[in-house]
C-alpha cells in the first residue's frame, strides 16, 4: 500500500499489515488522529475498534486482547503514557505481556503545550512505570520510518515477550509524506511466546509468574529465580537490539551531533552548511532510545573532537550521552516550549553552542 | 462411608484455603466450581489485587491477576478477542467500587458479555481494614477509628447505580448470613453465567461476605452484622434481569 499521509495516518496503515486484531484509546493531541483512523479503518478490516473512556481502561483492555493471543496496541501522548504507566510495569514488566503502543510527545509537563518535544524522554526509557523493568522503545524521525516501526514493534514486542514504545513527536506524528507498508494482513492468534500464549486452553495456567511461583512457595529465592531471568532477558536486548544511524562524513570529525526523531531530520537539513569552509560535521542518530545505542555512539564519538547534543528538553538524552562516554564534556543544545528550529536555526545554535556540565545520570 | 458431598477438584488443592476463619471468600469459591463445571470449557478468572488473590490456585480455570480495580477492562480486551470464552472478573468492593469504579462504570455501559463477581466486605481487607468507598455508616476501621462518620461520605451503592444502564443484563446482589443465602450464590452465578453465554450484556454478583478479621467480630457474629447491612446499605435481590425469557 502506499499512500500520502501524515504518521498519524501512517501507524494505522502499518498496524492493519501487521495483523493487529485490537486498537483501544483516548483521544490526545497529538495522537488523536491515530485513533481517528483507527476508528474508521479497524471496523472496516474486520479488527476491534473500542473508543474507551481513558488511558488506563485502554492499556487493561490492550493487556486483556494481548493476554487471548492476538496483537493489540494504542497511541497516546505523554500524558496518557503517565496514566498507562501502571499498566506497563504489571503487563510488560510482570506478565510479560507482548504490545504496542505508540507515544506522540508534546512538549512540557502537566497540560504542557500542543508543539513538538522530546521530554518524554526519560519517561519512555525508564520503563514508564514502577519497578525493575523496561521497554523497548524505538524513535522514527519520519513518516515512513513510524510506519515501519510499528511493524518491527509487533515483531520485538513478540520476540521478547514485553510492551515496545514508538515514539515520535507532533512533527512525525502530523507531517504529511509518501509513505508505504504492506497489504492488510489478518490477524492470527499466537502459537508460541511465554507463558501467556498457553492461557486460556485449559492448562491451569496462572499469571503473572511471580503470582504463581508466591502463591506457592512464598519463597524468596524462587522470587529471586524469576527476576534474575528478567535480568538476563534485559542484559540480551541491551547486546542484541541496540540501534542507531550515523549520517555525515567518513573520517574525522569536528563534531558530532546526537540527536534523535524528527529534530535528527532538521540536523540532517543543515549538514550540508555544518560541512563548509573546511569543518566536518556528522549526526549519530540513537533509533532505539531503550537499549540505548551505546556502541554505535561510541564508535561514532571516538573519531570526533566535539560531541554535541540537541533535543526539545532540558538535557534528558544529554545526561545519557555523558554517561555512556564517560565523562567526557558534552555540548547541549536544545528548544524548549514546543518548537523546533528550522535547519538554518540548527546550523547557527550547534555551532555557537557551549559545552555543558553533564549531569549526574542513573544510567 | 457415604460420601454426602465432596467438594470439586482442583478447589481446596493440596494447600488448603488461606481465607481468614470466618471470611466467606472460601463459600464463593465453592459455588465458583461448582456453577464452572457445568461448563463445556472451563472459564478463564481475571482477579484483581486484594484478598481474592488468596483464591488464585483454587479457582477452576486460567487465573490472570491484573493491576487493583482494572480487572473489568482486562477481562473485556480478553472476551472481545476470544468471544466464545467464559470470562469472570473478580474483584473486592475496593476495586469494583472503589479504584476501579472508572473502568466498572464503563464496562457497564458498554455491556461487554463479561461475568463480574464482586465479593463485598466493606474494608479494603488485604491492607489491614481500612475505610473502602462501600464501608457503612458507623464502622470502626484502621482509618475511621471514630467509626465512619458523613464526613467521609456515605458508603457507595455501585451496584444500584450501575443496574439501570442498558448494557448490565444482570445483576444480583447476595450475602452470605445463612445457608439458603449461600445456596443463592450458586444460582445466581449460574444466571449469570448463562447471561454472559447470551451475550445479552454484563453480568454481575455482588456477594455481601464476612470479614470477621477486620470487622473485629466473631464469624457468627460478622454473620448477625452480614444481616444488619443486608438490612441498611445493601439489600440482597436482582437489580436487573434483561434476558430472563431467554434463559432456560
Amino acid at each position: 500500500v502506499t499512500r500520502f499521509g501524515t504518521g498519524n495516518q501512517a501507524v494505522i496503515d502499518a498496524a492493519l499489515a501487521a495483523g493487529c486484531k485490537l486498537f483501544a484509546g483516548y483521544p490526545v493531541t497529538p495522537a488523536t488522529e491515530i485513533l481517528e483512523a483507527a476508528a474508521r479503518e479497524f471496523p472496516r478490516h474486520g479488527r476491534i475498534f473500542i473508543p474507551v473512556e481513558g488511558e488506563i481502561a485502554a492499556i487493561n483492555i490492550v493487556a486483556g486482547a494481548s493476554l487471548g493471543g492476538y496483537r493489540s496496541m494504542t497511541a497516546t501522548s505523554g500524558l496518557g503514557l503517565s496514566l498507562m504507566a501502571e499498566g506497563l510495569s504489571f503487563y510488560s514488566g510482570m506478565t510479560e505481556l507482548p504490545g504496542v503502543v505508540v507515544v506522540q510527545q508534546r512538549w512540557g509537563p502537566g497540560d504542557g503545550s500542543l508543539g513538538p518535544g522530546q521530554d518524554c524522554y526519560n519517561q519512555v526509557t525508564r520503563g514508564a512505570g514502577h519497578g525493575d523493568f523496561a521497554l523497548i522503545v524505538l524513535a522514527p524521525k519520519s513518516v515512513q520510518e513510524i510506519a515501519d516501526h510499528v511493524r518491527l514493534a509487533f515483531d520485538l514486542a513478540e520476540r521478547h515477550n514485553m510492551f515496545v514504545l514508538v515514539v515520535g513527536d507532533q512533527i512525525v506524528a502530523m507531517t504529511s509524506e509518501q509513505y508505504e507498508t504492506g497489504e492488510p494482513r489478518a490477524p492470527a492468534r499466537r502459537t508460541s511466546g511465554g507463558r501467556s500464549a498457553g492461557f486460556g486452553r485449559g492448562g491451569r495456567v496462572i499469571l503473572p509468574e511471580l503470582v504463581a511461583v508466591d502463591e506457592k512457595a512464598g519463597d524468596f529465592h524462587a522470587l529471586a529465580e524469576v527476576a534474575r531471568r528478567w535480568e538476563a532477558k534485559y542484559r540480551q536486548i541491551q547486546r542484541e537490539e541496540q540501534r542507531a544511524e550515523y549520517t555525515g562524513p567518513d573520517g574525522a570529525l569536528d563534531l558530532l551531533i546526537v540527536a534523535y526523531g524528527s529534530l535528527a531530520r532538521v540536523a540532517e537539513c543543515a549538514l550540508p552548511e555544518l560541512n563548509t569552509g573546511g569543518r566536518t560535521a556528522g549526526i549519530l542518530r540513537p533509533v532505539t532510545l531503550w537499549p540505548f545505542p551505546v556502541s554505535g555512539l561510541r564508535e561514532a564519538a571516538a573519531r570526533a573532537r566535539q560531541v554535541t547534543v540537541a533535543e526539545l528538553s532540558m538535557g534528558q538524552l544529554h545526561a545519557d550521552v555523558g554517561s555512556v562516554l564517560g565523562g567526557r564534556p558534552v555540548g547541549l543544545v536544545n528548544w524548549l516550549g514546543g518548537y523546533a528550529p528550522t535547519p538554518g536555526e540548527f546550523a547557527r545554535s550547534i555551532t555557537g553552542s557551549p559545552v555543558q556540565p553533564v549531569a549526574a545520570s542513573p544510567r | 462411608m457415604r460420601v454426602i458431598y465432596a467438594p470439586p477438584q482442583p478447589v481446596l488443592g493440596a494447600a488448603g484455603f488461606d481465607f481468614c476463619p470466618g471470611c466467606g471468600y472460601g463459600s464463593v469459591v465453592l459455588a465458583l466450581a461448582e456453577v464452572a463445571a457445568a461448563l463445556e470449557r472451563a472459564p478463564v478468572f481475571i482477579i484483581d489485587i486484594g484478598c481474592v488473590d488468596f483464591m488464585t490456585s483454587h479457582l477452576p480455570g486460567d487465573v490472570m491477576m491484573g493491576p487493583h480495580g482494572r480487572a473489568t477492562a482486562l477481562a473485556t480486551g480478553y472476551k472481545r478477542v476470544n468471544p466464545e470464552a467464559t470470562v469472570c472478573a473478580i474483584q473486592g468492593d475496593g476495586a469494583f467500587a472503589g479504584i476501579g469504579a472508572t473502568e466498572s462504570l464503563h464496562t457497564a455501559a458498554r455491556g461487554e458479555p463479561i461475568t463480574v463477581i464482586v465479593l463485598n466486605n466493606g474494608v479494603l481487607a488485604d491492607t489491614g481494614g481500612q475505610m473502602a468507598a462501600t464501608t457503612v455508616a458507623g464502622q470502626v476501621t484502621t482509618t475511621t477509628p471514630a467509626g465512619r462518620s458523613p464526613a467521609f461520605g456515605a458508603p457507595l451503592p455501585f451496584l444500584e447505580m450501575i443496574a439501570g444502564l442498558p448494557g448490565v443484563a444482570y445483576a444480583e446482589r447476595v450475602a452470605i448470613d445463612a445457608g439458603p443465602h449461600i445456596r443463592r450464590i450458586h444460582k445466581a452465578l449460574a444466571a449469570a453465567l448463562e447471561t454472559q453465554r447470551q451475550a445479552a450484556g454484563l453480568s454481575v454478583v455482588e456477594v455481601v461476605s464476612p470479614c470477621p478479621t477486620h470487622w473485629r467480630l466473631d464469624p457468627v457474629a460478622s454473620w448477625q452484622h452480614v444481616r444488619d447491612i443486608t438490612e441498611s446499605a445493601y439489600p440482597v435481590g436482582t437489580l436487573a434481569d434483561r434476558a430472563r425469557e431467554a434463559r432456560p
